[in-house]
């Protein structure tokens, strides 16, 4: 296990074998390498937007520039606001919640900062909003100053976001791995939803200085259970990168995943496996 | 030595390593989703050229950078010499410089996003600094390198300090300045480009950054050429700047 701190970095792996499986979101780097002959494939859906559950791709303002609470994307016009980078799921979704209420990051005073700079930036009073990860901003010391948002669950419910990746050996090689880890994987989900996660969750909150009860405690439902692959998705997402010019539409057509391997890992968990 | 033979000494080198490039892109020994073919990528080169999309990247860094460079070089050269000249400022400078010339100049940024806010001031600051350093110590060296024998002699004929600084001092750092000038615009070029990456969508970083978000390998090329080409700009004009205002260092060179 390795943890790389960016899609295009596990995406450079993946495609060129130092990797086998990956868990990562939407990003057009996949798009396109898998367009340019590149032997990955997404093969199974992790997270779902859950509106009142999902933690990423919500929107944070300072208290100062939200007073009466952050409710209404249209509160966000003239706004000094942070998108991370161009081109990843944080810029997709502050496009996708603009959208919906006949807006656009035009409205807005953008800045493209890491999002720990960003941070900063919000709490000294350099930027109004940006766009976050709940776990990060909730808990930590500055809480007060920063106010909650809408996310992008809450305009786009059912979106599917998060997915497991397979590289050349596991896609080319003998089916039955890809199987039986997507099926370790789907047992490991299963015990998460009932509240399970034990020894992990403290790892993680450690390496992550956050509070080990406030992620045991938050909301599980984003994880979806099947792992089944949603097509829709992908076409919303790849028509967005196309619109925005990371994409060109004939690699925005190309076969993106294979639904070989979750298929018969589910069938195989129903079975009792 | 004629031009053309200078020139074929300096390109030699990197002709050599893009002619085996292409032969191994081509033959697919390289992976061409990694390592496309220089050809292609001169090809995309062209293009961005054409559309505009290159020159803006490249006048974006370059402005950046210059506004950096240009009072950071000059704060560190005029700091530099006050080091080497006198003591108390040396002895109160030198320890601080040397831990800010430690420390990577990107962790630095979230504070100066807080103290000057979300614009282009945080970046060129950093550049200025990053430049400063390389000056400062530049010029103390050089100041100090000249001795005790030079300045006494001026000050036995009279010279004033306004004229030691001009006539002694400013001319024997001269050399070491200029060394320490090109120097600079190498970190001011390092700097510029990494805080674009993390931070704007416009220059060569920025450029190169969503070349590698969206593996338009291509492109990333292009930016990561383009950024070494005007470092390269920069050494050859600042080496023929020398030679105009230094004479004396070419001679003493021959």
């Amino acid at each position: 296990m390795r943890e790389e701190p960016s899609s295009p970095t596990t995406t450079a792996l993946l495609a060129g074998g130092e990797v086998d499986a990956s868990f990562n979101a939407f990003h057009p780097s996949y798009i396109n390498l898998i367009a340019r002959g590149a032997k990955i494939r997404y093969v199974a859906g992790r997270e779902v937007a859950t509106p009142g559950c999902t933690e990423t791709m919500t929107l944070y303002g300072s208290a100062e520039a939200f007073p009466n609470g952050f409710t209404d994307l249209r509160q966000l016009a003239g706004k000094r606001f942070s998108v991370t980078r161009q081109g990843n799921l944080g810029e997709f979704a502050v496009d996708t919640m603009m959208a919906s209420v006949g807006m656009s990051t035009a409205d807005m005073e953008m800045s493209y900062l890491r999002e720990q700079d960003a941070a900063a930036a919000l709490v000294g009073g350099h930027l109004d909003a940006m766009i976050g990860n709940q776990s990060q901003h909730d808990t930590n010391e500055f809480a007060s100053k920063i106010v909650k948002g809408p996310g992008l669950a809450d305009v786009l419910p059912g979106f599917q976001y998060s997915f497991a990746l397979f590289g050349n050996t596991l896609l080319e090689g003998d089916p039955e791995v890809g199987i039986l880890f997507l099926l370790a994987y789907l047992k490991g989900v299963r015990d998460y939803l009932q509240g399970g996660g034990g020894p992990y969750i403290d790892e993680f909150a450690a390496s992550h200085h956050l509070d080990p009860e406030s992620i045991r405690t938050a909301c599980r439902n984003t994880v979806d259970p099947t792992g089944r692959l949603q097509p829709e998705s992908f076409k919303t997402f790849a028509d967005w990168a196309v619109r925005k010019g990371y994409c060109d539409p004939e690699s925005a057509s190309a076969v993106l995943f294979d639904a070989r391997f979750i298929d018969e890992a589910a069938r195989r968990l129903e079975a009792g496996a | 030595m004629s031009r053309l033979h200078r020139i074929a000494w300096a390109l030699w080198i990197p002709a050599v390593g893009v002619a085996v490039w292409q032969v191994l892109a081509v033959l697919e020994i390289l992976d061409p989703l990694f390592f496309p073919p220089p050809s292609r990528i001169v090809q995309v080169a062209a293009e961005m050229a054409t559309n505009g999309e290159l020159g803006k990247a490249l006048g974006s860094t370059l402005s950046n950078m210059l506004l950096g460079y240009i009072p950071g070089c000059l704060i560190g050269a005029a700091c530099g010499l006050a080091m080497g000249r006198y003591e108390a400022v040396r002895r109160s400078l030198e320890t601080v410089i040397a831990a800010l010339y430690s420390t990577p100049k990107l962790s630095l940024f979230p504070l100066l996003l807080l103290m000057l806010g979300v614009n282009d001031g945080p970046r060129i600051l950093i550049t200025a600094v990053a430049c400063f350093i390389v000056l400062a110590f530049h010029g103390q060296d050089a100041v100090r390198a000249v001795g005790r024998t030079y300045p006494e002699v001026a000050t036995v004929y009279g010279a004033a300090p306004s004229q030691l600084l001009r006539k002694v001092y400013i001319p024997a750092a001269l050399p070491a300045l200029f060394t320490g000038l090109r120097l600079a615009v190498g970190r001011a070029m390092v700097v510029a480009i990494s805080v674009e990456m993390v931070s704007s969508t416009q220059g060569l970083g920025g450029l190169i950054w969503l070349s590698w978000q969206s593996f338009a390998v291509e492109k990333l090329f292009v930016g990561v050429v383009a950024a070494g080409l005007m470092g390269a700009f920069f050494h050859v004009s600042l080496r023929r700047l020398e030679r105009r205002l230094i004479p004396w260092r070419a001679s003493a060179a021959a």
